[in-house]
């Protein structure tokens, strides 16, 4: 269907198609102006992918589930490509990428309850099993249990680990994708962490009492 | 800088410093905001001091400092080139263009809604016609009394516009099941309006309008 807002831009520019389009510029109102065609969203495309794709991973803990929310995140943002703001693009994708986590998850939990047999996807709990190169075996096993760890995380603890620390988003951004104040981000992001402190420390215990 | 609500309340530490006392477990709170130097500087004091007499808390900072130092180095994932992130220019995409083609009409002439009204007028006297050949007229036909009863006349007017609107509605609905927009801005907007207008343009003529003060003086 098409909007009215296309409607306007059609008749504005009647000698342009969708897939005619050239560069992307900005409005001033900081909004992408109409014309963006298919480089510029592949360019964006290009910058988001492995951020969209690391978040779901870490949230999903499944990559077919994970490639499917990415495509599905992408295409999203084609759809949307005339309304978003530049400088919000990361902070929306991260929100799209987490609401669409959040159904695929309710999904599963929907075919677990009517289909108890079927045992779903096969989670990778520990996302980075490999050891880097220039890291020692008692590293990658700290890293590997910390992975194990986060897994057990809820939400939006998680969410907010996973785009502060690994992510590298910045306060704001984060709020914007979790909406949540920021403050209460901070908050959050501590608690998580101090849970993940415990954890381990728990887990250390135990290896040595063992 | 990230005020801790509990900052303030932090008690002294226990005198064993042995184990977790109540000044343990407000540190404990304390110790991720503290890694991060989100704490004010009277609470990192507090915080050193503590953490200096008490291994366990010493132990717990030093696990929260690898905590956060490892998440930052937990590897960002790559997506698989396989992935298929072009552009989706299906079918969907070539609807909406058809779809905005269609909204892009131009404005039909007002001979065009001329011609529909006397079209559809045409079909409707024809099929009045042949009904009444049928059956006991009910209606006396325009043709033979256009206008001669002015009571008559605006029945039969009231009549083709009850059937012009039926047929309308008729194709309306048809328009409202392949999309809205054809039905609101092509039939509505440019064909019913429009021939709505033309045929009480035609068969209702304006009323005379009312005398003015100075006739009514006079």
């Amino acid at each position: 269907m098409v909007s009215s807002e296309d409607r306007a831009y059609n008749a504005a520019h009647p000698s342009t198609s969708p897939s005619s389009l050239g560069d992307v510029t900005f409005t001033q109102a900081g909004t992408f102006d109409l014309a963006m065609g298919p480089a510029d969203y592949q360019d964006l495309v290009t910058t988001h992918r492995d951020r969209v794709f690391t978040f779901a991973m870490y949230t999903l803990r499944h990559r077919e589930d994970a490639e499917d929310v990415t495509q599905d995140v992408m295409i999203r943002l084609w759809h949307h490509r005339r309304r978003l703001d530049p400088d919000r693009v990361g902070a929306w994708l991260s929100r799209v990428t987490r609401n669409a986590c959040y159904d695929l998850t309710r999904r599963r939990k929907v075919r677990r309850a009517v289909h108890p047999a079927d045992p779903g996807p096969q989670l990778e709990i520990a996302v980075s099993d490999l050891p880097t190169p220039d890291e020692s075996a008692e590293a990658a096993e700290f890293r590997q249990r910390l992975d194990v760890a986060l897994a057990e995380l809820a939400e939006p603890h998680r969410s907010i680990v996973v785009l502060r620390e690994i992510q590298g988003m910045s306060y704001q951004e984060i709020a914007e994708a979790v909406e949540r104040p920021l403050n209460t981000v901070k908050v959050y992001l501590h608690r998580a962490r101090r849970m993940l402190r415990h954890a381990l420390a728990e887990e250390e215990n135990h290896v040595r009492a063992s | 800088m990230f005020e801790h609500p509990k900052v303030r309340t932090l008690p002294r530490m226990s005198p064993e410093h042995g184990g977790p006392g109540d000044g343990c477990q407000v540190v404990d709170e304390l110790l991720e905001p503290y890694v991060d130097g989100d704490l004010e500087p009277t609470a990192c004091r507090r915080v050193d001091r503590h953490v200096a007499a008490c291994a366990a808390c010493a132990e717990q900072l030093r696990i929260a400092q690898r905590v956060r130092t490892t998440l930052r180095a937990l590897p960002p994932q790559v997506c698989p080139p396989s992935v298929d992130l072009s552009p989706p220019a299906g079918r969907l995409e070539r609807l909406g263009t058809t779809l905005v083609s269609w909204t892009r009409w131009p404005r039909p002439p007002i001979w065009a809604a001329t011609a529909a009204v006397a079209l559809i007028a045409a079909v409707l006297s024809i099929g009045h016609l042949e009904r009444s050949a049928s059956a006991p007229a009910q209606f006396p036909i325009v043709a033979e009394t256009e206008f001669a009863v002015p009571g008559q006349a605006k029945d039969q007017v009231a009549r083709a516009e009850a059937e012009v609107k039926l047929a309308l509605a008729y194709l309306g609905r048809i328009g409202s099941r392949t999309g809205n927009i054809v039905a609101q801005d092509v039939l509505e907007a440019r064909i019913a309006g429009p021939i709505a207008r033309t045929v009480r343009k035609a068969l209702m003529p304006p009323a005379a309008p009312p005398p003015s003060s100075d006739e009514v003086i006079r």
